[in-house]
């Protein structure tokens, strides 16, 4: 799994912050960008997640678990 | 019969005596909990007192409760109530009387469960179950709560409920167990420690919704307690509503009100950091455009040194086309990362590559004109210095440039160049014209070649 979301976040800040400077070259800022866009697809990836779905965990005999999905508008 | 003035058996005023039999109470007696019946309640007016006598059917005592601390009571007590009043005996002064000072009052049932709450609370708080140290922060944002709660309750409706509305895409994972009753405890306390012994979820929330005191009472049974205070995942206790406290609580990472007020807590709001993300977004795109922007203006610099005006203003022209066939694929690019994002990073990849070789192309076309401008430049001032080296060459074969070198200029008399010595007869006046000024001279002797002189 990549990076937790808040270090994508705050990556995807820097990058903006420094290619808003001019300390940057032009090699570097097409690098930022690119890095900067692939943050931005990964971001919004889990901003626009649908629905998370409810896994329940279910005994099996023998001290073993298994998970099912769980229907929560059957209550 | 005669009285020492002090020590043991001396003389004491009425005040002297009841100060030290109440200073005797307080260090043998504290804090105690009484079980009685409640009479003759009176709740002062003015003062907001509470006064009542506690009885056993043997003895009585007289009661007294403060404002302060009867403000906490939700219901007012009644005459005939069994009651256990937590107090500290006490003397009134100005009567002599005995009575409770009484801090807290609980229905009889509940005088033997709070007992066993606040000797359980001494012990694990002791141990360090409680310490704030111990407490570990929650994750910014969850991918997967578990939760540990009854699967038929309203605590899980209300816990998905709100996962749901602020970041819709939470993963529950739910491990279903009885919230009250004989096998409560165990089964919360297995629960927990499922989650912390297989830690694929982010985040744990264990509790249930209001109920009276008994119902909320596995969540003050040691084995719950000890099972949240040890666990690995971060966990938020939620139990009741507002004013119940169990010791699960304490013992939690972070203690909610409510469950709907633990999820709320778990997950962030997604709506704001979408909103701050697509001005992120948006400044990374604006910030490349400026760059480029910058990076031709710097590599064009020379072109307005020399001010080869139309070059530049072609130039320019050319930069505004590219720069909008720039802006436009980079103004749109939110829509395009999000279907980039939809069909793998493939899209993203040609989409950087494209932006690479515009920029790339901005360069190297400002390179290239940076070049011209400097060579056309050089080329003018070859012309200049070449000018200046053909005027020495031309001034260095003018006939006149000779006679700096000594020559001179002979005409005969009809003012012709002579350059035949025979044709000059003797005792004619010739013109000799000098470097610097003319002679005017007669022909004495003349020779036809330069060996042979004629007189």
């Amino acid at each position: 799994m990549s990076q937790p979301i808040e270090e994508q976040l705050r990556r995807l800040d820097e990058i903006v912050q420094k290619l808003e400077s001019d300390a940057v070259s032009l090699d570097e800022s097409i690098t930022l960008f690119e890095e900067g866009v692939e943050l931005a697809v990964e971001i919004r990836k889990r901003l626009e997640a649908s629905e998370g779905r409810i896994r329940k965990i279910v005994e099996k005999s023998g001290g073993l678990f298994s998970m099912e999905d769980f229907d929560l508008e059957g209550f | 019969m005669k009285f020492a003035d002090t020590g043991p058996g001396a003389v004491l005023t009425v005040s002297q005596l009841l100060l030290r039999a109440t200073n005797a109470l307080v260090s043998e007696l504290g804090s105690v909990a009484v079980e009685g019946e409640i009479s003759s309640f009176h709740h002062h007016r003015n003062s907001g007192h509470m006064y009542w006598t506690l009885k056993d059917g043997a003895s009585e005592v007289r009661c007294v409760m403060f404002r302060s601390d009867n403000r906490r009571l939700t219901a007012s007590p009644e005459d005939g109530s069994h009651v256990v009043v937590v107090a500290r005996p006490t003397i009134y002064q100005s009567r002599g009387q005995f009575q409770l000072q009484v801090t807290e009052l609980l229905a009889r049932g509940h005088g033997a469960l709070h007992l066993r709450f606040e000797a359980l609370r001494k012990k694990l708080a002791a141990e360090g179950l409680f310490d704030e140290e111990k407490k570990q922060d929650l994750p910014f944002w969850p991918l997967r709560v578990g939760v540990v709660t009854s699967s038929e309750g309203a605590a899980l409706r209300d816990i998905v409920t709100v996962l749901r509305r602020r970041a819709p895409g939470t993963e529950v994972v739910l491990r279903a167990v009885p919230v009250q009753g004989r096998e409560a405890a165990e089964e919360i306390a297995q629960g927990v420690r499922w989650f912390s012994d297989h830690p694929d979820v982010d985040v744990v929330i264990v509790g249930r919704g209001g109920g009276s005191l008994e119902d909320l009472w596995a969540f003050n049974e040691e084995a719950v307690v000890r099972a949240v205070a040890s666990c690995a995942v971060p966990i938020v206790c939620a139990v009741g509503h507002e004013t119940d406290t169990t010791l699960s609580d304490y013992a939690a990472d972070v203690r909610a009100p409510t469950p709907s007020a633990a999820a709320e807590r778990v997950v962030p709001e997604v709506r704001e950091i979408a909103a701050v993300f697509s001005t992120t977004t948006r400044r990374l795109t604006r910030a490349l455009v400026r760059q480029r922007q910058r990076r031709v203006d710097e590599a064009l610099a020379p072109i307005r040194r020399y001010g080869f005006r139309r070059v530049r203003d072609r130039l320019r022209d050319t930069q505004q086309r590219w720069g909008d066939d720039l802006e436009s694929l980079v103004r749109p690019l939110a829509g395009k990362m999000a279907a980039a994002g939809r069909t793998s990073s493939v899209g993203t990849q040609r989409l950087s590559r494209r932006l690479a070789t515009y920029l790339s192309l901005d360069r190297e076309v400002a390179t290239r004109v940076a070049t011209l401008v400097r060579s056309v430049a050089v080329q003018r001032e070859r012309l200049v210095v070449g000018h200046a080296h053909v005027e020495r060459r031309l001034k260095a074969v003018s006939p006149l440039a000779i006679l700096d070198r000594g020559y001179a200029v002979v005409t005969d008399h009809g003012g012709a160049i002579a350059k035949d010595a025979g044709a000059v007869p003797i005792g004619e006046m010739i013109g000799v014209r000098l470097a610097r000024g003319h002679l005017k001279a007669r022909v004495e002797e003349k020779a036809l070649s330069h060996e042979e002189v004629e007189k």
